[in-house]
């Protein structure tokens, strides 16, 4: 008798989904042959048999199978399976467990689960939130569109601010084992859900570029997430995050850290606030609240506070080049 | 019929879905829909809604750099129009 065993695929996923089943129980598996299809947060692999055989499956379809985990034995024939089957009952699920309720949720939505679970298992986090006021940030994006034509907001503002900062602040742009940290550019993903899901997909070099470039290649991802194109090309390769939940009245979003990364902001919704200028006149004014989930591991809150102090003064002083 | 709706039905109907969208009591056609707390989710939503609601797909930067019903209204009464036309031409 001879395991079927999941192998690690990727550095960062410890588990995968069993997607589909190329060999029914009793069938006669080859070596080398194809047996399973597996799916991780980002693409599909085949499993090949390491040996021969009579096939005993022991993982359901679209179950989460983590990587060692037996999900199949290989019997030298029909009957020695039986023999064990007669000795024992065969498990519900992987591992005696309940199946994840894997078969409940879309492709995407499985690929979110996989990588939540990952990061709230393996990323120890902390979160720190800053005001920051908008009234100035808010009359000069305005300006600049009006004047380029270009549909430019806070979140492109944000972005070009963060292109800036990665040398100032290195420990926030990326795990220090991630392949993407060894890239020279500042490489920003940013959460886009427009309608089919979430997905992540990276704006790449944004220090090399002006606020209008990096508002130019947000309106391209948004256009490749309304058409489903987002491909893995797309999808990776960043080194920090932006979480994205400015609707009206949201005002704390706590993310959690992408695997391979070691922060993620987040900007909620526009808020108004009222107070007295010297004179004693009451004024409106417009903030919102920038978050940073960070890994403790790395970075403490001091550090914290003060690269958010960083983004904070360039938002809130946007005339300065950001 | 879509083809046979007004200027001022299509801006009647952007205003209600601008109003839904947005969370906001009123909407004047040439207000700035980032002035009134848009933010780019709710822009691409009202791309997906302006499909649903005219038939016409208007690109989603036509949205977020035209942010007002009248302009807006513009752009689906021309790609109606164009549309119209394409099929005259086709035959169809």
């Amino acid at each position: 008798m001879q395991p079927i065993v999941i192998p690690r695929i990727s550095r960062y996923e410890e588990s995968c989904i069993l997607r589909q089943w190329l060999v029914p129980d009793a069938g006669l598996v080859q070596l080398n042959a194809v047996v399973a299809v597996l799916e991780t947060g980002k693409a599909t692999f085949e499993l090949q048999a390491s040996g021969a055989g009579v096939m005993h499956q022991r993982a359901e379809t679209g179950s989460e199978c983590p990587v060692g985990s037996t999900i199949a034995l290989l019997f030298e024939n029909e009957s020695a399976r039986q023999e064990f089957l007669s000795q024992h009952a065969r498990p519900q699920g992987l591992d005696q467990r309940e199946p994840a309720p894997r078969a409940l949720l879309d492709r995407r939505q499985a690929a979110v689960a996989r990588t939540v679970t990952l990061s709230h298992a393996t990323i120890p986090s902390a979160f720190l939130a800053l005001r920051i006021w908008c009234d100035r940030i808010l009359e000069h994006l305005t300006e600049v569109r009006r004047s380029s034509g270009v549909f430019v907001d806070v979140p492109e503002f944000l972005i070009k601010v963060l292109g800036g900062l990665r040398s100032t602040f290195p420990a926030f742009f990326g795990h220090p084992d991630a392949a993407s940290t060894l890239d020279e550019r500042t490489n920003v993903g940013v959460t886009l859900d427009v309608g089919s899901g979430l997905a992540i997909p990276v704006l790449k070099g944004v220090d090399e570029k002006s606020l209008l470039e990096v508002a130019q290649d947000l309106m391209r991802l948004r256009e490749l997430a309304v058409e489903d194109r987002n491909d893995e090309r797309v999808l990776s390769g960043g080194q920090i995050s932006v979480s994205l939940n400015m609707e009206r009245d949201c005002v704390l979003s706590i993310p959690i850290i992408f695997p391979g990364q070691t922060s993620m902001l987040s900007v909620t919704g526009l808020q108004t606030d009222l107070a007295l200028n010297k004179d004693g006149v009451v004024l409106a004014r417009r903030y919102l609240n920038l978050g940073v989930a960070y890994d403790h591991r790395y970075i403490n809150g001091y550090d914290a506070m003060r690269f958010l102090q960083a983004i904070k003064e360039r938002v809130e002083s946007p005339a300065r080049k950001a | 019929m879509i083809n046979d709706q007004s200027s001022a039905e299509i801006q009647g109907t952007l205003i209600a879905i601008s109003k839904e969208l947005l969370q906001v009591d009123e909407v004047d056609p040439d207000d700035d829909f980032l002035a009134l707390g848009a933010n780019s989710r709710a822009l691409t939503r009202m791309t997906f809604r302006i499909s649903e609601q005219f038939g016409v797909e208007l690109p989603l930067r036509t949205v977020f750099n035209q942010p007002t019903v009248a302009q807006l209204t513009a752009a689906i009464v021309s790609a109606l129009g164009q549309r119209d036309n394409a099929r005259s031409a086709s035959g169809s």
